[in-house]
């Protein structure tokens, strides 16, 4: 080594996204049926790098570095086969880190989004196959972030790769016919892993923060290449860009969540919402109108306001009735009373929410009563607030939602 | 790279070997994500970067894995055998040579090297300085 070199750090999650890439890539090649063989050549290349570099300091090109070793792991492991000629070239067409900075690659990470989101898999197959192969997450990764065994994880990508094996499902970006649909798909996962993440966003918990950052960069992608870039990405990315600009103010040191009334909004994200800004106009396109576009909208409205007081509240209101119509679920109808008590005053509120209170799904549904609870403290009417935050406390939260609720039951019976 | 490269410095500071020995074989199936290859690399380069900052790191060698002969006896008798595994658990992955002024601070420049917070051990050795032995 020569110890006169700078030597600089690594670029946060290099390993994962690269080994997203080559595990990508390998698999066009290899074909669909053989994602075990892309992902252990892959971990053998990241491996030896792992044994190499703190004896040798990090190469001046580590991804090159890295896809060089890949490359002839890739030949080594199919050596043996008839198809070796076709497949070597290939593959050394591939792994040039000329080849890898060129569109070819992210078509091959597109096609593996779209291969591990297929309908086909079930939901939870295609969230934990989507974070291992494009996102480089591991097992034990996985099942941290979603608080699950690490065998189940494991059974679930079995299952899912035994999928595309039966299935057929094929490496490639679906046709134009197709796209619309299978994107649905794509959308769905990338907004599950960005609600995992940002449901639970606690400091002690890394992995799960990463989900959000994944999320976004996954829906970066999808916008970056003209085949999927379509609007409802860009209304997706926009509202995952807002909520994420607000992380930081959400949970205080001792992971106690603030209320969107309660947050120092200096400390909102300037550079994530400006980022968002630019794909809410993107998203305007074309005639389709999804719940992203809603939600990107009322998320907008929030990060636009100069406080909670001055919120274009009707505006939210409004949304949130356009929301209604795509989807009559209680909790949007929820978000709507919250929303029209800032505007027409707590009544107008409670009115609304007593309108949903005997729906099922509200059942145990903490929100409810802590909202209801909130709009009776503001009129002054303790003892039913006080009604609520009790009843609010019965249902299954989590920690520091709970330390919220006490918080806000002591205060209303202070005297 | 040289072991004694003090030619051109007359000030003759003693130099060591921290010779970095690890477990032969995979201690257990505990996935290595590629999160974690990157965090224990980086905590490497961050821990060579430091030496190399105070001017200390004199040389870096990695050996080569699982290859190795070892030879016992003459003669007749005389045995080699592939590696040093079979009859040791710990092997040599590679070494340092750092500059230091003892070996007490030659311990406590290898107290935070990362070889051993991920199970491995080092040894170290001072480099004899041969050319004052012959003057």
């Amino acid at each position: 080594m020569d110890t006169d070199t700078k030597i600089d750090g690594l670029v946060d999650h290099l390993f994962r996204h690269q080994a997203g890439r080559m595990v990508s890539t390998l698999t066009r090649i290899f074909g669909p049926h053989r994602i075990d063989l892309a992902e252990e050549v892959v971990q053998d290349a990241l491996l030896r790098a792992l044994q190499v570099w703190p004896f040798r300091g990090l190469p001046e090109n580590p991804v090159g570095w890295l896809i060089e070793v890949a490359k002839n792991r890739a030949l080594d492991a199919l050596r043996r086969e008839a198809s070796f000629q076709s497949k070597s070239e290939e593959i050394i067409r591939a792994f040039t880190p000329a080849a890898q900075r060129q569109g070819q690659l992210l078509d091959d990470e597109l096609s593996m989004m779209f291969m591990a989101c297929h309908p086909a898999i079930s939901r939870e197959g295609r969230v934990a196959l989507t974070l291992k192969t494009v996102g480089g997450f591991g097992v034990s990764e996985i099942a941290r972030a979603f608080l699950a065994r690490e065998a189940t994880i494991a059974q679930r990508l079995v299952r899912a790769k035994r999928q595309i094996r039966d299935e057929r499902i094929q490496f490639e970006l679906p046709s134009d016919a197709d796209i619309s649909a299978r994107m649905d798909s794509v959308l769905e996962v990338i907004y599950l892993l960005f609600n995992e993440g940002y449901a639970a966003h606690r400091g002690e918990n890394l992995v799960r923060k990463d989900l959000c950052q994944e999320a976004i960069r996954l829906c970066e992608m999808l916008v970056r290449h003209s085949a999927t870039d379509r609007p409802k990405c860009h209304a997706l990315l926009a509202l995952m860009l807002f909520q994420a600009a607000r992380l930081s103010a959400r949970v205080g040191e001792g992971g106690d969540l603030f209320l969107l009334e309660e947050q120092d909004r200096a400390l909102w994200d300037t550079r994530l919402i400006h980022r968002g800004l630019h794909h809410l106009d993107c998203c305007a396109e074309g005639d389709e109108m999804t719940e992203y576009h809603l939600q990107a909208g009322i998320a907008a409205c929030h990060v636009a306001a100069e406080s909670y007081e001055r919120t274009d509240w009707p505006r939210i209101v409004e949304l949130y009735d356009r929301l209604w119509e795509l989807n009559p679920s209680p909790v949007v109808a929820l978000n709507r009373a919250v929303a029209l008590s800032r505007w027409r005053g707590p009544e107008a509120g409670i009115a609304a929410m007593e309108q949903i209170a005997s729906h099922p799904a509200m059942n145990h549904y903490y929100l409810l009563p802590a909202t209801m609870g909130e709009l009776w403290s503001e009129m002054g009417e303790r003892g039913k607030a006080a009604e609520c935050f009790r009843q609010a406390l019965e249902c299954s939260c989590s920690e520091p939602e709970r330390r919220f609720l006490l918080r806000k039951l002591e205060t209303t019976t202070i005297q | 790279m040289t072991a004694s490269s003090s030619s051109e410095k007359e000030k003759e500071v003693p130099e060591y070997m921290l010779i970095a020995l690890s477990q032969s074989e995979a201690p257990s199936d505990m996935e290595i994500t590629p999160e974690m290859i990157q965090a224990v690399i980086q905590k490497y380069n961050d821990w060579a970067e430091k030496l190399q900052r105070e001017g200390r790191l004199k040389g870096i060698n990695k050996l080569c894995d699982g290859t190795g002969r070892v030879l016992r006896g003459f003669g007749e008798s005389q045995v080699v055998t592939d590696g040093p595994y079979a009859e040791t658990k710990e092997v040599i992955g590679g070494y340092w040579i750092v500059e230091a002024a003892n070996y007490d601070e030659a311990v406590a420049l290898s107290r935070d090297c990362p070889q051993l917070e991920f199970g491995g051990s080092i040894e170290v050795r001072e480099v004899e300085d041969l050319s004052k032995l012959g003057g």
